[in-house]
């Protein structure tokens, strides 16, 4: 009986980790958001830090999950549970933001804003490669999504 | 016959490390990454950082430690000794110092990069700065023509009387002057040249050719700011992510605190944890575990003093570099002024000169002299701008000096 539940524990205790990792995907909404809503502002050293903590945030649950095969297992087997179709058009930046951004970025032939801010592309691929084709085909059944995507580069079509 | 084939290729071999090697500003980061001593060594050091990662991992695993074996039939006792031979996994200590190996891997790969861009910036600035010497020599053998010029002038008219003889003196000792001059840049030329062959990881027999660089239009150049250009310098910098990493890491060796009483773990945290050597855990749990964690949030502590100074250094830095920049930008107008004045007024005097007109010497002298402080002067400024631009771009890591931080390199590796 000490063993189920210390096993049960375990299991509860491992899943609630990785929900973090959900949550932490799901709470770039809310990055994203602020991020638009200073998208044609001037680039202060507090909007900088806005585009370095949703862009950053992005690199870090990517990172996350790449680099911890179980959290991959728990994401494949949750995928279906924890995100819907709509998560993408929720969360990322789309192309015509991220330009005016990166435009922003260029002071006098120096760029200026986190390294995160010009991977983002990169990231997105990445994000891409720890999806299955199946996970992948059900994001971008969403048309916003997949036009989002692939003005993004994301997808070749 | 064999000697004599050994013979030709040493024959070959001094006639390519006699040749010259030509290099591009361009190639000086390249360079500087592949065989610079300082970033070869510091580049094993990360090696060996992410080596014991490794080590950490697989001391998980069970081993087998003979002797504490053959303790066993004379002392039962020791059979949880053997615990930590068959099963180091069951001890959380263990398990921390994995993480914390994981974390002085990236505090190892920062410091790497922090090196790596010193020393590019150094050996660019090196570069820029010779190739400002062969400018000024090339302007000291302008001026040294235009002496002589003007001391076979005067000779002539010292023959008729026209000139004082001292006047023709005093010209030749300015002629030996320049030489002089030229003689001592030329030797500062080579000493530069060497220690670039040096910081480029270059064998000293390699005779370095420099590309010349185009200065900038710093007339087409526009102001910048501190404000905007603060943020990335501090966002980006590789010496305050590494009091970062370490910090992080830092809770770990708390965490090793409190499960000491599993037994403490005996694998090495890495190559950068002597920040830690002097935080004491207990073999087990006792009293001291509250003094354990009181040191460990002082070692905290520090890190954040330290990652403060090193902001503020930063920013210190950065303001003097941009008010450098544009403090350039406003006064260039001045500068041009100064050398076109200079250069018309030695064109009057060498037209006179040549319609036989009655100049004084020393007169032509100092139009020699003030048109070639003029050139020093405006040469020597565009040159600084190219240095504080190189020494921005090293502030906010900017194209050569650009190299991604631990995770985002790690996550990149192989997309771009």
């Amino acid at each position: 009986m000490k063993k189920i539940l210390l096993m049960a524990s375990f299991v509860i205790l491992s899943s609630c980790r990785y929900d973090g990792t959900f949550s932490r995907v799901k709470n770039l909404k809310e990055g994203k958001e602020k991020v638009e809503a200073i998208v044609n502002d001037e680039l202060t050293s507090e909007n900088q830090a806005l585009l370095r903590d949703y862009f950053g945030q992005i690199k870090n649950v990517i990172y996350e999950i790449k680099n911890n095969s179980k959290i991959q297992k728990y994401v494949h087997k949750k995928f279906n549970k924890f995100f819907k179709n709509t998560i993408c058009n929720e969360i990322l930046l789309d192309e015509v933001s991220y330009q005016t951004i990166m435009e922003k970025c260029q002071v006098s032939g120096f760029y200026i804003c986190s390294e995160e801010v010009r991977e983002y592309k990169a990231l997105l691929a990445v994000s891409k490669e720890i999806l299955s084709e199946s996970e992948f085909s059900k994001v971008i059944e969403e048309e916003k999504c997949k036009e989002k995507l692939t003005n993004l580069g994301v997808i070749n079509e | 016959m064999k000697k004599l084939i050994l013979l030709f290729f040493i024959f070959l071999n001094q006639i390519v490390v006699a040749q010259d090697t030509v290099i591009s500003l361009d190639q000086v980061a390249q360079k500087v990454k592949e065989t610079n001593y300082s970033v070869l060594e510091n580049a094993q050091r990360v090696y060996q950082a992410k080596e014991t990662i490794n080590f950490s991992k697989r001391n998980l695993l069970p081993r087998l430690n003979f002797w504490n074996i053959l303790k066993l039939p004379f002392d039962w006792a020791s059979a949880i000794d053997i615990v930590q031979d068959l099963a180091p996994f069951l001890v959380p200590n263990n398990w921390f110092r994995v993480s914390e190996s994981k974390l002085f891997y990236l505090a190892q790969k920062e410091q790497y990069r922090a090196l790596w861009a010193n020393e590019v910036m150094t050996s660019k600035l090196l570069y820029i700065n010779t190739l400002r010497d062969i400018d000024f020599l090339s302007l000291l053998e302008n001026q040294s023509r235009q002496l002589k010029e003007l001391i076979d002038i005067v000779e002539t008219r010292a023959v008729f009387g026209e000139v004082p003889p001292q006047v023709l003196k005093f010209l030749k000792i300015r002629k030996l002057e320049v030489q002089e001059d030229i003689r001592s840049l030329e030797t500062l030329v080579f000493e530069e040249t060497k220690a670039l062959t040096y910081l480029m990881g270059l064998p000293q027999e390699t005779k370095l050719r420099l590309q010349s660089i185009q200065l900038p239009n710093v007339e087409d150049l526009s102001a910048i700011s501190f404000d905007t250009f603060i943020f990335r310098a501090i966002d980006n910098a590789p010496e305050i992510n590494q009091y970062i990493y370490v910090k992080e890491a830092l809770k770990y060796v708390r965490k090793e605190a409190y499960f000491s009483f599993l037994g403490s773990s005996t694998t090495s945290r890495g190559i950068s944890s002597g920040v830690f050597n002097n935080i004491p855990i207990q073999d087990g749990l006792g009293f001291g575990l509250g003094s354990s964690i009181r040191i460990s949030k002082s070692e905290g502590q520090i890190i954040d003093i330290n990652k403060q100074a090193t902001t503020e250094v930063i920013k210190k830095s950065l303001y003097v570099l941009v008010n450098n920049f544009n403090s350039y930008i406003e006064n260039i107008d001045n500068q041009n002024e100064r050398f076109k004045l200079a250069e018309e007024n030695y064109e009057v005097v060498k037209t006179q000169l040549i319609l036989g007109m009655s100049l004084d010497p020393i007169e032509i002298l100092e139009s020699i002299q003030n048109l070639f402080d003029a050139s020093i002067s405006l040469t020597n400024y565009k040159y600084e701008v190219v240095n504080t631009v190189e020494k921005i771009k090293r502030s906010i890591f900017n194209e050569d000096y650009s190299k991604k931080e631990g995770k985002l390199e790690t996550l990149l590796e192989g997309v771009n």
